[in-house]
């Protein structure tokens, strides 16, 4: 199954929140007006303020909510705020539990308030959800910031490494790098030309081999140097 | 973790479905008329009197056809006349009516009018007046978590136990020289019986002549009285007096000097 993104989340949240704590509720509100105007309750007056203000801060809470994390702090600040702020939504939509109607002759005083609490109660209980999601959610989360703090530390160390290796210097050439020879042309004396003489009998070798004059050690006959010494073989043994 | 966390969310779950079920059937039968009040409207009154007592009858019908029994139902109701003075007052304590049943009953309540009469309320008896009940149920439901309050308020008109007594034409018999008073009187239907109405006919201060007359009260009763007057007295005025429900009644209606010949 494809994992949404938080903001996805975040998203989806803030649009069936608003619309299950504020556009639906004055809907509603606003047909109990018209066909009920007797009906009175300690908040009827600024009902629709009312609602939008807590279903308002309702739709930010849980949006913030579903954004973070579970098992980070903000998720459940954000999501204990969110139950706060529908406990007081609940209240106000349902003023208090009080409500009067004055029609005619009749008047009805219908107090459900000890009603209005049970439920405060009841929905107050998701706080005890996010409070164990986040006691449990939290140590993997702590697991997951301590592998990303290792992951991020080993990093820095190659980083550094690399940076400190581009700050040194160069080191020495070694005897044998071509890197330490001189870029000059020259032009290489014969050996004979310097009075050096081939051996009398010279040693047989196998085919494909040849013998450093200077150390002995055997080469492939396509080696211009020998591996060993490093002296120069002469032109005719390098097929 | 997550199973732990999961049986957290099945309990709470289960309280919130707990709450919602207390909640649904403690209002559904309010909003679905299941628990209805029916209080006693003017029409359906009942008036009744005797001997100077007033009794009043005053249906209503509680139907409790929720799921909880009601509690602790207190009907109160409380009498004033138009110029807000107490006429009766009680508080009647009817304790509980279970779930799904249906209490018929009547306030029943009685009005003292010597009483009333003694402590001023003159205007009751002879004139019109407008009596406002107030009745009051209070009661509360699902388990009193519920508390439940209707008020009611009806205005009663009240007829006055005596209400007129008209003298609609007055001729003089010569042949038996006797002056002939057509009149009708008008009582509160809550009369019935007969009363005595005594009539005198006055000049002045003078004493010429009487008449007694049985009226059956209830309604309106119409009458003749005649007085023996002799030719050449000039009667001025008629003193009606009556004894109605241990009350005096009197009314005087001026003659006028067409009257005799």
């Amino acid at each position: 199954m494809k994992q949404r993104s938080h903001t996805t989340d975040a998203i989806w949240t803030a649009f069936t929140e608003a619309l299950r704590f504020v556009v639906v509720p004055l809907v509603l509100v606003d047909l109990v007006r018209q066909h009920y105007p007797q009906l009175a309750t300690a908040f009827m007056a600024d009902i629709e303020t009312f609602v939008m203000f807590f279903g308002g801060m309702i739709v930010a809470a849980s949006t913030l909510e579903a954004y973070y994390r579970q098992g980070t702090w903000k998720r459940l600040l954000f999501g204990l705020t969110a139950i706060g702020f529908l406990c007081m939504w609940f209240f106000v939509i349902f003023g208090g539990g009080i409500a009067e109607i004055n029609f005619g002759p009749f008047f009805v005083h219908f107090d459900m308030s000890k009603i209005v609490y049970i439920i405060l109660f009841g929905i107050s209980l998701k706080g005890m959800l996010i409070i164990q999601t986040f006691s449990v959610s939290r140590r993997a989360e702590e697991e997951r910031a301590r592998m990303g703090r290792v992951e991020h530390a080993k990093a820095k160390r190659v980083q550094e490494k690399a940076r400190a290796k581009a700050r040194a210097p160069p080191p020495p050439p070694s005897p044998f790098s071509f890197a330490g020879m001189s870029k000059t042309e020259f032009e290489v004396t014969a050996d004979d030309a310097v009075g050096f003489a081939q051996g009398v009998a010279p040693r047989p070798v196998p085919t494909g081999m040849k013998v450093c004059d200077v150390c002995g050690t055997k080469a492939p006959t396509k080696d211009y140097v020998c591996r060993n010494c490093g002296a120069w073989f002469p032109k005719d043994t390098v097929e | 973790m997550a199973a732990r966390i999961r049986i957290l969310q099945l309990a709470i779950a289960l309280v919130n479905l707990l709450i919602f079920a207390l909640a649904f059937t403690s209002l559904w039968p309010f909003a679905a008329g299941d628990f209805k009040v029916d209080l006693p409207t003017a029409d359906e009154v009942e008036w009744g009197y005797d001997d100077g007592v007033v009794s009043v009858v005053a249906p209503y019908t509680i139907t409790n056809g929720g799921y909880y029994d009601v509690a602790d139902l207190v009907i109160s109701y409380d009498v004033t006349n138009v110029t807000g003075d107490h006429v009766a007052s009680d508080i009647i304590e009817i304790g509980t009516i279970a779930a799904g049943s249906v209490m018929d009953d009547a306030l029943e309540f009685s009005i003292d009018l010597q009483d009333l009469y003694d402590r001023g309320f003159v205007s009751m008896v002879f004139d019109y007046d407008y009596l406002d009940f107030v009745v009051d149920v209070s009661c509360k439901y699902t388990m009193k978590l519920i508390n439940f309050r209707a008020e009611y308020t009806v205005g009663v008109p009240w007829d006055p136990l005596i209400q007129d007594v008209t003298v609609d034409d007055v001729s003089y018999d010569i042949g038996t020289q006797r002056l002939v008073v057509d009149y009708h009187m008008v009582t509160s239907d809550m009369l019935s019986g007969d009363a005595t109405l005594h009539a005198m006919l006055y000049n002045g201060l003078l004493f010429i002549s009487e008449d007694f007359e049985t009226v059956s009260l209830g309604g309106s009763h119409a009458g003749t009285l005649f007085f023996d007057v002799p030719l050449g007295s000039m009667p001025d005025r008629v003193l009606f007096e009556a004894q109605i429900g241990g009350f005096t009644f009197e009314q005087t209606y001026m003659l006028s000097s067409e009257a005799m010949p």
